[in-house]
């Protein structure tokens, strides 16, 4: 009875130490430096940058910006680049920092949806972008849609990341299909009723598919098409669209290619590219064309460049935007100031902006689509000027708000049209799944 | 009554000099082993109690900048989300998909191995085994490949005629899916444990029953069976806690899309969406404890049933 006892207090002991510990965690005082005055800090000659960012096209970006920038200033700063895959991936690495308060590497990247989470939950994580006087001076370089949707990630309604890149969704076709109909797209293909009929042609002829749909419900083509319906899937005041006639338009756009026997099905995005290398067109963000550039090598000339097709009725001209990522800088961190510095130089200077275009990625910042390098015509899209006719379609893009149940959203959206495409009524499915998350999320049905 | 005498008669001082030295030595003599688990007792309590612990701590908390505690609010929100026990529904249907086969067949190959007809039982444990230690995301992406609507699986049926079947997209062949997958990758394993276990069967037993004209059906269901249950109450515990544990199949075969009208979404995915996703890590503890008690539940339940005669 004594050892029962001993071992009954032991084990509560443990357990007071143990809430002790997690319930005794003060505020880190290390990160209270005002951003404003880092603004007026004086450069940082020397510094390490610990960044951690997928390895490749960004890394490479970063890698070559801190060269101009050292040269620019006469600085040695070194960067050290730690392969992080983004969304899930990151935050699974970022977050347990965060909870136990540990130093942060000095830059992260981190995707434009990702960050309303992070936010809500520590908004003293990151340095705040709009204190250190990036906007004043350089807001009017950047896509307007790019930027209110940063802003919308934190309730302060500022920056916490330098904008990287935004993704237009864009139509990637293939010529070849459509001139072997007689369809020229870029004048024929007016509205999704348009590519539908052009659809049906080009199956009745090469027996190819039009669209790859994701059989499980497809968050992305709901969203264009909402988007260009002017609703996307949660509102500037974090209330559900789903609900909405844009919901009903999108999912009534999608069926007539469904009955028409013009997609391709696939499970989930790690299978899309099968789906997507067999059909017509791809209705994608911009950054997808270095996908198709990487994985489709044999249809090189192939492919081209245009705008998605608009809504059959009432068009309001709105470009669709997918994803998009910013790099933020840990308060937590050894050489914040400097990599501030640096992020101020990489997302502003033409020639560190060149080189991302160079990279494939298509950057958030708008003056850098005037150079020559973007001028020129692309020989993998048979000549179009790719980031040309990213940038035209860019302006008109509309921002997505990225609340912290956006993505809980988005599920149910997906599951939404799966019961539709498995019977339901469209218009009972969006009610049904925009009430349940609403209700979770503790927000409004739009209707 | 003469030795009670004899002890009797020890002087006083003698006494307590003999019993001082005896706690002394049993003190020593227990100390001893102590010193020896205490490395591998003080890294136990550091990387698992302490964090099981703060984990069970953190389930009642709301963690963020600061720590705040909220009750069992954290349990209550469970239920408010559908998918909560929407995945623990899809991971019983996961369960009874793929324990029974995989036991059964695991079985069968064991028995089939340990048969003195059958050479190179060696190579066989081992072509067995490798599924075991292959990575699962390897795994998953070549079945991947096989269920896609031009894979393997839809070449095979359409050569003997069969529709093609919508392995991926549709909720009862999505988990028809993932159960194929489970079942491939964890019969070996269950298989070199069922062997293990029938090679430390005597030999004898079986030629007695042999010459008492017992056939070898007869022998497998009267002396096989009883004697490996033992072996297969660790098979059923394992197979369900690895039944919890499913994560990585699902989440290459369906991705974030947790399959068709989520029938694939699997406890453990939503606990990982619930932690890295949504970044609700008191929620997520919640999730995890709930993991545990379902975990102890199902183990006390299969003790009860099958473990009566196996001790």
């Amino acid at each position: 009875m004594n050892k029962k006892k001993q071992f009954i207090t032991i084990i509560l002991m443990v357990f007071v130490m143990t809430f002790s510990v997690a319930c005794g965690k003060k505020e880190n005082t290390s990160s209270g430096t005002d951003t404003k005055k880092l603004n007026k800090e004086e450069r940082v000659k020397e510094a390490e940058i610990e960044v951690w960012a997928p390895k490749g096209k960004h890394t490479d970006y970063l890698l070559n910006a801190v060269d101009l920038y050292n040269k620019e200033y006469s600085t040695n700063l070194k960067l050290k680049t730690v392969d992080v895959a983004p969304a899930d991936p990151m935050l699974q690495k970022v977050t347990p920092l965060l909870v136990a308060k540990n130093q942060l590497p000095e830059l992260m990247y981190i995707q434009d949806q990702d960050m309303p989470n992070i936010l809500k939950k520590f908004p003293d994580a990151f340095y705040d972008v709009t204190n250190f006087g990036f906007l004043e001076k350089h807001e009017k370089d950047f896509y307007d849609s790019k930027i209110e949707m940063m802003k919308f990630a934190s309730n302060k309604k500022h920056l916490f990341a330098f904008p990287h890149d935004l993704g237009i969704v864009m139509a990637f076709y293939r010529d070849d299909l459509f001139k072997q109909v007689g369809i020229d797209y870029d004048k024929d293909i007016k509205t999704w009723d348009d590519l539908i009929e052009a659809g049906k042609k080009i199956k009745a002829a090469t027996g190819k598919n039009t669209i790859g749909l994701e059989g499980n419900g497809d968050q992305y083509l709901l969203q264009t098409l909402m988007q260009q319906n002017g609703k996307p899937i949660v509102d500037k005041n974090g209330n559900v669209n789903l609900a909405t006639d844009a919901g009903k338009t999108a999912l009534d756009i999608l069926d007539k290619f469904i009955k028409a026997d013009l997609v391709s099905y696939y499970a989930s995005a790690t299978n899309k590219n099968d789906s997507y290398k067999d059909v017509a067109i791809i209705i994608h963000g911009s950054w997808y064309a270095g996908t198709i550039k990487n994985m489709f090598t044999d249809l090189q000339g192939k492919y081209k460049v245009g705008s998605v097709p608009a809504l059959p009725k009432g068009d309001l001209g709105n470009v669709a935007v997918h994803g998009g990522s910013g790099w933020a800088v840990g308060k937590n961190s050894k050489n914040a100031l400097a990599a501030m510095q640096l992020m101020e130089f990489a997302t502003t200077n033409m020639e560190s902006q060149t080189k991302l275009l160079e990279l494939g990625v298509s950057s958030a910042n708008t003056a850098v689509y005037e150079t020559d390098f973007a001028n020129q015509p692309d020989s993998y899209f048979s000549g179009d000027k790719l980031f040309l006719d990213i940038l035209n379609d860019g302006k008109k893009s509309k921002p997505l708000y990225y609340y912290p149940h956006f993505v809980e959203v988005e599920k149910y959206g997906k599951l939404a049209m799966y019961d539709h495409w498995h019977g339901k009524d469209a218009e009972k499915a969006l009610n049904d799944k925009a009430s349940e998350v609403a209700s979770m999320s503790g927000v409004k049905v739009n209707k | 009554m003469r030795s009670n005498d004899k002890t009797l008669s020890i002087p006083a001082a003698s006494v307590s000099v003999k019993t001082a030295r005896k706690s002394k030595g049993k003190k020593a003599i227990n100390r001893t082993p102590y010193l020896f688990v205490a490395p591998f007792l003080l890294v136990f309590i550091a990387t698992i109690i302490i964090p099981v612990l703060m984990s069970l701590v953190f389930s009642f908390m709301e963690i963020g900048q600061e720590f705040k505690f909220v009750g069992i609010q954290n349990y209550i929100h469970l239920f408010d989300d559908p998918f909560f026990l929407k995945s623990y529904l899809n991971v019983f249907i996961l369960m009874v998909g793929t324990i029974p086969v995989t036991v059964m067949l695991a079985l069968f190959f064991a028995v089939l191995l340990n048969s003195p007809k059958v050479k190179a039982k060696g190579f066989f444990r081992t072509v067995y085994y490798i599924p075991t230690v292959t990575s699962m995301v390897a795994i998953a992406t070549v079945f991947l490949t096989f269920y896609n609507p031009t894979g393997l699986f839809n070449t095979l049926l359409s050569m003997f005629n069969f529709d093609p079947v919508p392995w991926l997209t549709d909720p009862k062949w999505a988990r028809v899916s993932l159960c194929i997958s489970i079942i491939w990758m964890n019969t070996g394993y269950f298989t070199v444990l069922f062997l293990a276990g029938l090679q430390n069967i005597s030999k004898e037993i079986y030629e007695s029953a042999s010459i008492d004209g017992a056939s070898p059906v007869r022998q497998f269901f009267s002396i096989t069976l009883p004697l490996v249950r033992p072996i297969m109450l660790l098979a059923l515990i394992l197979s369900t806690i690895n039944g919890l544990n499913t994560f990585e199949i699902p989440s290459v075969l369906f991705g974030a899309s947790y399959g068709p009208g989520g029938s694939t979404l699997m406890i453990g995915q939503y606990l990982y969406t619930t932690s890295f996703t949504n970044m609700d890590f008191g929620k997520a503890s919640a999730v995890a404890w709930s993991m545990v008690l379902v975990a102890v539940f199902l183990s006390i339940i299969q003790f009860k049933v099958g473990g009566k005669d196996s001790e």
